[in-house]
């Protein structure tokens, strides 16, 4: 909660009272933050940019809201969470896939969605191009489960702050989790043969 | 510990088995499932490999990142936050504060208890205009009961006030009036038959074709969640686009109040509607008896057009042949299924339409024999539109 020797609550406190530009160490301090999240969801450099543009936007307008009794990191993942759902939700950036178990007519369509059918590639590249299909995986998951996964591999947040950052119960989160992974396996896995 | 099992621990430790805190003995029993099990050896090793380079996902930072952000966000955002502190001086007492302290009570809770009021007020006004509704309709019933044509009902003024909108905007109103009631026509879903069968039928129900319900079977048809009509064992009946005709046997309909307005059954001497009731009619011998357990139905005469209003409580008599219709009060309300309905049904003569508005039973009497009809709160032509118009699925 320190940023530059300060508590983030007493940068809030003197921004509540007027004081707007204290806010510029809260940008400074969570911006790379935000924008690594952002980015993550959207996998796109403008878009992520404009999302966390307008966390810390909404933040400023709505400081007031800010319970301390939360990490003003959750919260403001929290903001980017809420907007990035909107964006989803309106703007349809991404072919969403249904996690699915059993249903290979649909797994099999799914794969044919994203799987490069071209030779098997250099080994020199195979590495560049295995990472490349796991986050094509996880972009394809649905925007809920997507979260859980970027909060968790990228955002280093414990199931607890993944909890109150996406306002589920610590179960919800542990069970999509593990649900988000098995499906990211099983494609992993099934692109992996394929390449054999 | 089985495949699934061990599975489920490799994607819950991203395939990470020692030094993940998992118990020792538990770990040697993974460890040594992996070296007989090359399908989770196998999973472990993408698990592994997959985690590694989801980890070694980077994201470029811009350069210019935070202080683009800080350019855009502050001049947005320029409007100085208002201060949470609220200061109150004497200078900023309202109105409805000082009126609220002749109360004695807080000004929040003067203003919750004004929307209390307030609301209090718009609901009695909505009740009291319901009622004039209400009583207009009442006096159409009187006005029938007593011969005389709603429009020149002895109490005219609710139902003038009530048809006055529709003089002013005819065409408008009643074409979307007629919209309407066509949508909840044809939206509703189909019939499914839950139970019974009959025996003549092959594939859909078609139109005007007789059939008999199984010996020993009652046929169970239910609308959605808002009827369950019962055709009862031995039933011969017929559905076409007006409903369903009872040619004899036993129908018992049962409606939610509303929920298809106008349903009705028709039988060789009568037609029930209903629009809100629960009624029986039984129909032998030129005779029909309808005796009203709740809510108002409509009884026709077919032949000579006659009809009256009989209310809850009340049998009617209808005589085809005289066309007499004679009114008494029936003190006790005869059960759908029970032998006073039975008895009752014996002496009920044919040639009678019966109209009610809402949930209802009908017994009708054949000449082979006694057969109830029961209708709950419905159009019968809505029903009968849905045997034709909708496809009937057969569960038995």
């Amino acid at each position: 909660m320190e940023c530059n020797g300060i508590n983030d609550i007493e940068i809030i406190e003197k921004v509540k009272e007027g004081n707007s530009a204290e806010f510029e160490k809260i940008i400074t301090k969570y911006s790379k933050m935000i924008y690594s999240i952002a980015y993550r969801l959207l996998r796109d450099g403008e878009e992520a940019r404009d999302l966390s543009q307008d966390v810390f936007l909404r933040a400023f307008r709505f400081i007031n809201k800010y319970n301390p009794e939360f990490k003003l990191s959750t919260w403001l993942v929290r903001i980017a969470y809420n907007l990035y759902k909107d964006r989803f939700k309106t703007k349809k950036l991404h072919i969403v896939h249904q996690i699915s178990h059993g249903d290979d007519e649909e797994d099999k369509k799914y794969e044919e969605r994203f799987i490069d059918n071209s030779p098997r590639p250099d080994e020199k590249v195979e590495n560049k191009m295995k990472s490349e299909q796991i986050i094509n995986i996880i972009n394809r998951l649905p925007a809920n489960y997507k979260m859980v996964i970027t909060l968790y591999f990228w955002g280093d947040h414990s199931y607890e702050e993944i909890a109150d950052i996406m306002e589920i119960p610590v179960g919800t989160v542990k069970s999509r989790l593990k649900r988000a992974k098995n499906y990211l396996l099983e494609n992993y896995s099934r692109l992996l043969e394929k390449w054999k | 510990m089985n495949c699934g099992e061990i599975r489920d621990i490799i994607i819950e430790y991203n395939g990470k088995i020692e030094g993940a805190g998992i118990k020792p003995e538990v770990t040697a029993e993974i460890n040594s499932h992996l070296v007989s099990c090359r399908k989770c050896a196998l999973a472990r090793e993408r698990m592994l490999d997959m985690s590694a380079k989801i980890a070694c996902d980077k994201v470029e930072i811009p350069a210019n990142l935070a202080s683009g952000i800080i350019s855009r966000v502050i001049p947005a955002a320029s409007e100085p936050v208002k201060p949470k502190i609220k200061t109150v001086g004497p200078t900023e007492i309202s109105f409805i504060d000082k009126i609220a302290e002749l109360f004695g009570v807080s000004s929040r809770n003067f203003a919750f208890a004004m929307s209390a009021v307030v609301l209090a007020a718009l609901a009695i006004s909505l009740i009291l205009y319901n009622h004039g509704l209400k009583s207009g309709g009442e006096a159409e019933r009187i006005a029938n009961s007593k011969g005389v044509p709603a429009n020149e009902s002895i109490i005219k003024e609710p139902a003038d006030k009530k048809f006055k909108k529709i003089e002013n905007e005819p065409s408008k109103n009643l074409t979307a009036a007629n919209n309407e009631e066509t949508e909840k026509k044809f939206k509703r879903s189909i019939f499914t038959v839950e139970s019974g069968a009959v025996a003549n039928l092959t594939g859909e129900y078609k139109e005007n074709e007789l059939y008999q319900v199984k010996q020993g079977e009652d046929l169970v048809i239910t609308y959605k969640k808002v009827a369950e009509v019962i055709i009862k064992t031995n039933s011969k009946f017929k559905v076409n686009d007006e409903g369903i005709i009872l040619e004899s046997g036993m129908v018992s309909v049962d409606l939610k109040p509303k929920s298809l307005p106008g349903f009705s059954v028709a039988t060789p001497e009568s037609v029930v509607e209903v629009v809100g009731t629960i009624f029986s009619v039984a129909s032998s011998d030129n005779k029909t008896e309808v005796i009203v357990k709740k809510g108002c139905v409509k009884v026709t005469d077919i032949k000579t057009k006659a009809f009256s209003l009989v209310n809850a409580g009340e049998s009617k008599t209808v005589v085809s042949r005289q066309a007499e219709v004679k009114s008494e009060t029936a003190p006790v309300v005869i059960e759908y299924g029970s032998s006073a309905a039975h008895e009752a049904a014996k002496t009920i003569p044919a040639g009678a339409q019966v109209a009610a508005s809402s949930t209802s039973e009908v017994v009708h009497t054949a000449e082979t024999g006694t057969v109830p009809v029961g209708i709950d709160g419905a159009n019968i032509k809505d029903v009968i539109n849905k045997f034709k118009n909708e496809n009937i699925t057969i569960d038995k």
